[in-house]
């Protein structure tokens, strides 16, 4: 009896994932509309030391991913800052971007000089182990996230320990 | 209900007065306890859960936020460390579900697929928790968790429960101690319950109640104690009243009946119960009309009904009632009606036995109209009905004839053989003519040895034959006397009743007289009154006489003449005469005692006479110079009627005390007959006068019926030979010889004699031959007046 019962219940469990994967996969595009609320989520457990800024920024280096999924982002504020997206190319010393989006073709020990207090998100694989802060990685078709802690706390922000909870915390080698 | 308490005894309601209150407020206590414990509970378990919820919600934002189902999951699981929780839940900002987390043990409750619209609350044990999670005032999503208190609930039941328990105890342990303290209040109560139910079934006054404390009950119970002592005094008082009345009543030598209008007895004294022989009660179920004669009982009704129709009066009456043993008892039954209270119409009887009283009434009444010695009728009684013959005359014209009876030769059987015998004698012939006499006439005894028969309807002819058989019964009848026969006559007077008659005592003297008549004629004779009888002239003549007597008592219409009696030894001796009366009539004539003596000794006047006789003779003597002194001895005639009358001899002393007369110069003169008539009384009279002094001579000895034998009791001094001897004794030899022989007798018994009639010098001398004392008759003296009398010597010249 209670073997049937612990298999209804892995059962139950089991269904509603396999029912979410299956519509991220089927809709690619949400991928990314997740990953902008995260970077918008992320303003909520990580505090960014205090500086003055008229304006959260968020910066997209390299390849834009998000296209204008994003966009609408500008109409949310951060730490009652109005959020600011801004595209770059390569890191502008006149905009302090909150957070940097590294894209694809941009790898992370290039800009690794100028991220105090900056948080750095990418996607690639091997970002963290470039010296990426965090990143999103697939794991059975869910975004998870890795993080490197120490670089975070070395570039000055602080992290919650609730956002602690839910991410893979990995110590990332300079030496990639 | 109220009144359900209200009766309750004392210490029943000082229970429930101690224990209502404790029950009340612990049910009330109970209540709010059970009430405000729960709601507590509620409020604080739904605290307690909600910042269970909160906590894990806030700490689920990240995982919410960044999609990580796992440790949302492993979140939640934190809440299933509390037992109550069924059930946890986590949902997005959507409000779809996120996470949750199912206890394993049951599979009751699930996460309801939508969060939105639930709200935090109690349903029965379980609760609903619905907290939002919040980040930045922007809802990340819901924390649902549903608990089940019933456990929970259960233990805080048993707790109450506990508690109740305890205050229960406590409550019964509050009580147990303050029973002694109402016992304080109830018991003293209790008590004075007790004694005034004792005294009030009982009756005894001599009860009280017990003080136990000197609180307000004390009080109470002294007060009740002081009215019971009132009481117990009165009690006592109305007992003694009631006692007294009972006794009053029951004691009372007297019958009482209480008895409704009907007769029916509704009580009855101790004493009637007694003479009745019933029981009070038994006589309760009888009616006074089953005691009373039959023959009474007509006169009972109307005697009651007119009780109860005058209640203000009370009326008596008699009645016969049958006593226990059945004999007949008179009461004397005063009756009254009860006016007031219930028992109003009822009649109080007291009842007197009155049958002594009323036997003896009849005794007097039968002896006032009887005879005691012969049972006939007496002369009272016959008078009676010969004036109811009168009447009867006078309304029917019927004709009656009175007849009166007179013994013949009775004195000689009195005399002869004694009182007895006499008696006897009456009593035979009572019987005998009672036998003989037809049925409807009616006799009665009139006196000594007189009878009287009324004969009813009846003429003078039949009157007169059927006296003649009367008399020829009473001729032929013996009558017997130890050993001795003698033979009886009678003579018969009558008196015939009708129209012409007149009253009864005419008649009677009518019939007297007739009687006397035949009597005169000879014995054993009847005569038939008629009013120009010559006899019946006399006779009725001698009635006249009884006025004139009395009258001439009043106006002294008599005088006194002395007749000298003389010693014939012709020694001298001083004056000695008889006293002798005479009357004086209108016209001056000198009228000889023999004319009125006759009827005065009849009618009774013969010791007035004597008085009369005795006043002035010692008037005389007292008043007439030197006449005591001559006087030797004067006689004094004293008839029968005065011999023995105790008036008489006080009159006599009395005379003798006023005029200072010497005793023994008085001599009273007595006759034969009248001494034997009564002759203990007259003995008594003559020894009376005798110790005094007087002197008593015997008169007319030898003519009477009498024999020596009655001279032996009589104490006389002198004997006076009758002169119907004396005066022929020079040629009768009988006379002669019963003369000397009285004379002889007379020496013997030391008496001196006196020899009557002495007419002439003869007798006198041959008297003097036979030794006779004293000589007295007109040879001697003719009687003169007493101021002529003198010293006579007679014959003196013959002598010498």
């Amino acid at each position: 009896m209670k073997s049937i019962c612990s298999v209804l219940v892995l059962f139950c469990l089991v269904c509603p994932l396999f029912f979410q994967d299956s519509y991220a996969e089927s809709m690619p595009v949400d991928e990314y509309k997740i990953k902008v609320g995260y970077l918008f989520n992320f303003t909520k457990f990580i505090t960014w030391s205090e500086e003055k800024a008229e304006s959260f920024n968020i910066c997209i280096l390299g390849n834009d991913p998000f296209g204008e999924i994003i966009d609408p982002i500008e109409q949310r504020t951060a730490f009652n800052l109005p959020i600011k997206l801004f595209r770059l190319t390569a890191m502008d010393k006149a905009v302090h971007c909150h957070i940097v989006y590294v894209g694809s073709n941009v790898s992370a020990k290039t800009i690794a000089a100028s991220t105090k207090n900056s948080l750095t998100v990418g996607e690639e694989p091997e970002f963290i182990s470039q010296g990426g802060m965090i990143a999103f990685v697939k794991r059975q078709d869910k975004i998870k996230l890795q993080i490197n802690l120490k670089l975070l706390q070395q570039n000055g922000l602080k992290i919650s320990a609730k956002l602690l909870e839910v991410v893979e915390i990995v110590g990332g080698d300079r030496n990639d | 209900m109220i009144k359900g308490i209200a009766d309750l005894a004392i210490n029943r309601k000082l229970l429930l007065i101690a224990i209502f209150p404790s029950v009340l407020s612990l049910i009330v206590a109970g209540i709010f306890i059970l009430i405000l414990e729960i709601d507590e509970f509620q409020k604080n378990s739904q605290d307690d859960l909600s910042a269970v919820a909160t906590i894990i919600g806030n700490r689920s934002t990240a995982a919410l936020l960044f999609n990580d189902q796992e440790t949302a999951r492993e979140n939640l699981a934190v809440i299933g460390l509390l037992p109550e929780v069924q059930a946890a839940c986590l949902y997005n900002h959507e409000g779809a579900i996120f996470a949750e987390l199912i206890k394993p043990n049951q599979d009751k409750w699930r996460c309801p697929a939508l969060v939105n619209g639930l709200a935090t609350q109690f349903t029965d044990t379980h609760l609903c928790i619905v907290q939002p999670i919040m980040m930045e005032s922007e809802q990340q999503g819901t924390v649902y968790i549903h608990a089940d208190f019933s456990a929970a609930y259960w233990r805080k039941i048993q707790f109450i429960g506990f508690l109740f328990l305890v205050l229960l105890s406590v409550s019964i342990l509050a009580f147990l101690l303050a029973t002694p303290l109402l016992k304080l209040i109830s018991a003293p109560i209790n008590k004075l319950v007790a004694a005034a139910k004792a005294i009030s079934v009982s009756h005894d006054y001599s009860l009280r109640a017990v003080k136990v404390n000197n609180d307000e009950l004390g009080v109470l119970v002294d007060a009740f104690n002081d009215l019971i002592d009132t009481v117990e005094q009165q009690s006592v008082a109305v007992l003694d009243a009631k006692n007294r009345y009972v006794s009053l009543y029951d004691d009372n030598p007297s019958m009482m009946f209480s008895i409704n209008a009907l007769g029916n007895i509704l009580s009855v004294n101790r004493t009637c119960a007694d003479q009745i022989g019933l029981s009070i009660k038994e006589l309760r179920n009888h009616c006074i009309f089953d005691f009373i004669y039959t023959a009474d009982i007509p006169i009972m009704s109307s005697f009651l009904e007119r009780c109860l129709l005058n209640p203000s009066h009370a009326y008596k009456e008699e009645f016969r009632q049958i006593g226990a043993d059945g004999q007949i008892l008179w009461l004397r039954v005063t009756a009254k009606s009860v006016e007031y209270g219930q028992q109003k119409n009822s009649l109080l009887l007291v009842c007197e036995d009155v049958t002594e009283a009323r036997e003896l009434s009849e005794t007097i009444t039968y002896q006032a109209s009887h005879d005691a010695l012969t049972g006939l009728a007496n002369r009272v009684e016959f008078d009676r009905y010969v004036k109811q013959a009168i009447e009867l005359v006078h309304s029917d014209g019927s004709e009656h004839v009175l007849c009166y009876l007179d013994l013949d030769q009775f004195k000689l059987v009195n005399d002869t053989c004694g009182h007895l015998a006499g008696d006897e004698l009456l009593r035979q012939l009572g019987f005998v003519l009672k036998k003989h006499i037809r049925e409807q006439d009616f006799i009665a005894r009139l006196g000594g040895d007189e009878f009287g028969i009324l004969m009813y309807y009846c003429s003078l002819n039949d009157a007169f034959l059927l006296c003649e058989k009367l008399r020829d019964t009473i001729r032929d009848f013996r009558f017997h006397w130890e050993g001795k026969n003698f033979s009886i006559g009678v003579s018969i007077g009558l008196s015939v009743i009708n129209k012409t008659s007149g009253s009864a005592v005419n008649l009677f003297k009518e019939a007297d007289a007739a009687c006397y008549a035949a009597k005169d004629k000879g014995r054993n004779r009847i005569h038939v009154y008629s009013p120009d009888d010559e006899d019946l002239a006399l006779r009725e003549g001698e009635m006249q006489w009884v006025e004139k007597i009395r009258l001439g008592l009043e106006n002294n219409s008599f005088c006194l003449y002395g007749q000298p009696i003389v010693l014939i030894s012709r020694e001298d001796e001083g004056l000695h005469f008889e006293t002798l009366i005479r009357y004086r009539d209108e016209s001056g004539r000198i009228i000889p005692p023999n004319a009125f003596l006759p009827a005065a000794e009849r009618y009774g006047l013969a010791p007035a006479i004597d008085r009369w006789v005795i006043g002035s003779i010692f008037e005389f003597i007292a008043t007439t110079p030197d006449f005591m002194d001559t006087l030797s001895l004067c006689s004094i005639n004293l008839s029968g009627l005065s011999l023995g009358d105790e008036a008489v001899l006080t009159f006599i002393f009395k005379q003798f005390a006023k005029w200072q007369i010497p005793t023994h110069k008085i001599c009273f003169e007595i006759t034969e007959t009248a001494a034997i008539a009564n002759l203990s009384a007259a003995i008594k009279f003559i020894n009376s006068l005798k110790e005094y002094g007087c002197l008593f001579s015997l008169d007319d000895f030898g003519s009477g019926l009498s024999s020596f034998a009655y001279l032996k009791n009589l104490p006389v001094d002198y004997l006076k030979i009758d002169g119907f001897f004396v005066k022929d004794i020079l040629d009768d030899k009988v006379d002669l010889a019963m003369v000397k022989a009285i004379n002889e007798v007379g020496h013997v018994m030391g008496k001196k004699t006196i020899a009557e009639f002495v007419e002439n010098e003869e007798i006198f001398n041959l008297l003097n031959e036979l030794g006779v004392d004293y000589a007295q008759g007109y040879g001697i003296s003719k009687p003169v007046l007493l101021t002529e009398l003198k010293l006579i010597k007679p014959f003196m010249i013959a002598l010498i």
